[in-house]
């Protein structure tokens, strides 16, 4: 490792402070300066070869765009990386958990640029500047944020941006086809997002992306879940059951995991939603639900459906709702 | 109080055979002694040496792969592997000395209101003054928007605060130390439900953060927060020791510690200060870390077997407890980091049970 930080040294100076860093590896070619979502200026390689992803919009964003991170951190409320990037990203070397990732697995993985956004870390200044004596780090958006606009600086961190734009072009183009076929019969009814989790139910306002992704399809939410509102899922009282309620209502679960323990295990995947729905038809009121009589619970993978992610997960979403809603 | 044959009759140290005893020693300092059993040496002793062997253990584990004789080598400010050395020492070392420092202040803390509510359930984190000070931090983090440093104050005011509280309610000519407890889990249980509330009312980005805090954690300690805590602790923790043995005697009552020329009214508010102010600068450093006030200082009493008020172990044990459990925290599912309060939280959980179900069995 030394000998190729000397290689590196003398290869680019430009790059000096980079290769001080530490592990410098083996990216090649001098440095850009990408300006994060917080305003820092950040020093980043021209074509960053090792990077480690601290979230799921940003781990997601950097699938897309067709590169393997070197790194990752576990979904929210699961031991894991996110179900829904499972096939794709399940060998990935988990380097802590997205609340708290681990300093030193990160440093020991020699990465050249890290991205992190506010759905992983947020407000804690002493956790980037950690990162920071690691490699350079790109804060890429806040929680709850547009998700195209910390995609596009996932993007403009790892130099493809034109590969964004197309990405998001045919996202976009895609989501206006499937809603065309989705108007005639569904424009007029209401669609539920709920997040069932220890026993009690959740449900997500319009600015998380599956919010957003049901929003470019042009499905209507209930008017209690027809918000923007705090940013997060909503946590809803059992006696204040019928707020979930709609016509249609997509169903998932997050597993056990949390803050306080993220060794829960449990998944986030539809046949744990399925098993969910069962504890949930127990509750009183649930088989009352407008959605439950009419047959219209979807069960779907909460990992996708109630948390956040990038292009990949808007696309689950709206091929889910095609194939569940246009079959 | 059937160990009180075996205590030392505080009080009676001008005894001139008593120091002589085989079951003490008389330390003697600048014309002041101090009696201590030999016991109690010993375990502080063993204490002191499990501390420095956890401290080790705590800088040479980690996941950026170190040999022995590296991590020696970045500690003594070798810079080969500049990253080798943030590890070293701006990672590790300020992390395995923020743990000690926190763990004795809830240590002492515990074991300062257990003997003043006369009851091993009097300690802060049971009757809601840890609680109340992540109320403080929660507030601070939810409704103001502060970082670290402003959650650190806003846990110093929910804590103090929250014992006046406490302390206002439960009093009714002299404070009992069941009505302390049982007025003090009423407050912590609502504080308990108050951060809850906030936690799932606030904004996305803001209730993270809570929820991040109030799991305790010791990640990315920094020397500033080393520097700030032992700033505190210079101050409070001599306060506190040398009221040790006031303490022990005001365990017999506040007659008796007057009849031994205690002024117990006195002592006892700069003890509650001192104890206040040492669980709610622990939890403004990293976070409330549960069950180390309730058990230390009775792991610590039970090692010693002294019926007194043991500060000095009761700090050691608390040290202990959070070192390992910050250790076990960062390891047990390596490279996943649990918070060091889960772990404390599970381990305290079980020594919850086993004392009530022993108090039970008392009664």
């Amino acid at each position: 490792m030394a000998a190729a930080s000397v290689l590196a040294l003398s290869a680019c100076g430009g790059s000096a402070e980079l290769a001080a860093g530490g592990a410098e590896p083996d990216s090649v070619g001098g440095t850009r300066v990408v300006v994060d979502v917080e305003g820092t200026e950040v020093e980043v390689p021209e074509a960053p070869r090792r990077v480690v992803t601290l979230s799921e919009p940003t781990l997601d964003g950097v699938l897309a765009l067709g590169l393997e991170p070197i790194g990752t951190v576990t979904g929210r409320g699961q031991a894991t990386v996110p179900a829904y990037l499972q096939d794709v990203a399940g060998d990935l070397p988990v380097l802590g958990s997205v609340a708290q990732p681990n300093f030193e697995a990160i440093g020991a993985a020699g990465p050249d640029l890290i991205l992190v956004d506010g759905t992983s870390v947020n407000n804690n200044p002493d956790v980037i500047a950690a990162l920071r004596e690691i490699a350079p780090v790109v804060y890429t958006g806040y929680a709850g944020g547009d998700w195209r606009l910390n995609f596009g600086l996932t993007a403009e961190a790892l130099g493809k941006e034109d590969q964004a734009e197309e990405i998001i072009a045919d996202y976009d183009e895609r989501a206006a086809a499937i809603a065309a076929e989705l108007e005639p019969e569904y424009g007029d009814k209401t669609f539920s997002i709920v997040r069932w989790q220890g026993g009690g139910a959740a449900t997500i306002l319009q600015e998380l992306p599956p919010g957003a992704a049901l929003e470019d399809l042009g499905l209507a939410r209930p008017p209690s879940q027809d918000m923007r509102g705090r940013g997060h899922s909503n946590p809803v009282s059992l006696e204040n059951l019928e707020e979930i309620d709609a016509d249609y209502m997509f169903f998932g679960t997050l597993g056990g995991s949390s803050v306080d323990n993220p060794q829960a295990g449990g998944s986030a995947d539809v046949e744990e939603a399925e098993s969910a729905l069962q504890t949930a038809v127990e509750t009183p009121g649930f088989s009352q639900l407008k959605a439950y009589q009419e047959g219209n619970i979807i069960p779907v993978d909460g990992s996708a459906w109630t948390s956040t992610g990038g292009p990949l997960l808007m696309t689950r979403i709206i091929e889910d709702v095609r194939e569940e809603l246009l079959r | 109080m059937s160990a009180s044959s075996k205590a030392t009759p505080v009080g009676t140290v001008s005894h001139p055979g008593q120091g002589r005893s085989r079951r003490h020693v008389v330390l003697r300092a600048s014309g002041r002694s101090l009696k201590v059993e030999r016991r109690t040496l010993s375990v502080c002793a063993v204490m002191l040496a499990v501390c420095a062997g956890l401290g080790t253990a705590g800088l040479l584990l980690g996941d950026y792969p170190l040999t022995v004789r590296q991590v020696i080598g970045y500690l003594f400010g070798d810079h080969t592997d500049p990253l080798a050395g943030f590890f070293v020492r701006e990672q590790r070392l300020p992390r395995v000395l923020l743990a000690v420092l926190v763990g004795a202040a809830l240590g002492v803390s515990g074991q300062v209101f257990q003997s003043l509510s006369g009851n091993p359930l009097g300690s802060p984190d049971i009757i809601g003054f840890t609680t109340g000070s992540a109320t403080g931090a929660v507030l601070q983090i939810i409704v103001f928007d502060a970082g670290p440093a402003g959650a650190a104050g806003g846990a110093l005011l929910g804590g103090f605060a929250t014992a006046l509280v406490v302390y206002l309610l439960a009093h009714r000519g002299g404070v009992s130390g069941l009505r302390l407890v049982l007025v003090g889990i009423g407050i912590g249980l609502m504080l308990g439900a108050l951060n809850t509330l906030l936690v799932a009312r606030a904004s996305l980005v803001a209730a993270q953060t809570a929820a991040q805090w109030l799991a305790g954690s010791l990640n990315a300690t920094t020397w500033s927060q080393v520097g700030l805590v032992s700033a505190a602790l210079v101050l409070l923790l001599p306060m506190a020791l040398v009221r040790g043995r006031t303490l022990t005697a005001m365990t017999l009552g506040d007659a008796s510690a007057a009849a031994l020329g205690i002024r117990p009214e006195r002592q006892r508010l700069v003890l509650v200060v001192c104890g206040v102010a040492l669980v709610a600068v622990a939890t403004a450093a990293c976070g409330p870390i549960a069950f180390i006030a309730l058990a230390a200082p009775q792991l610590a009493r039970r090692l010693t077997r002294s019926s007194g008020a043991g500060l000095l172990p009761a700090a050691l044990m608390g040290a202990c407890l959070v070192l390992g459990s910050d250790i076990l925290a960062q390891r047990l599912f390596a490279p996943t980091q649990l918070a060091v309060g889960v772990v404390s939280g599970t381990l305290g959980g079980i020594y919850l049970i086993w004392l009530l179900a022993m108090e039970r069995s008392r009664l």
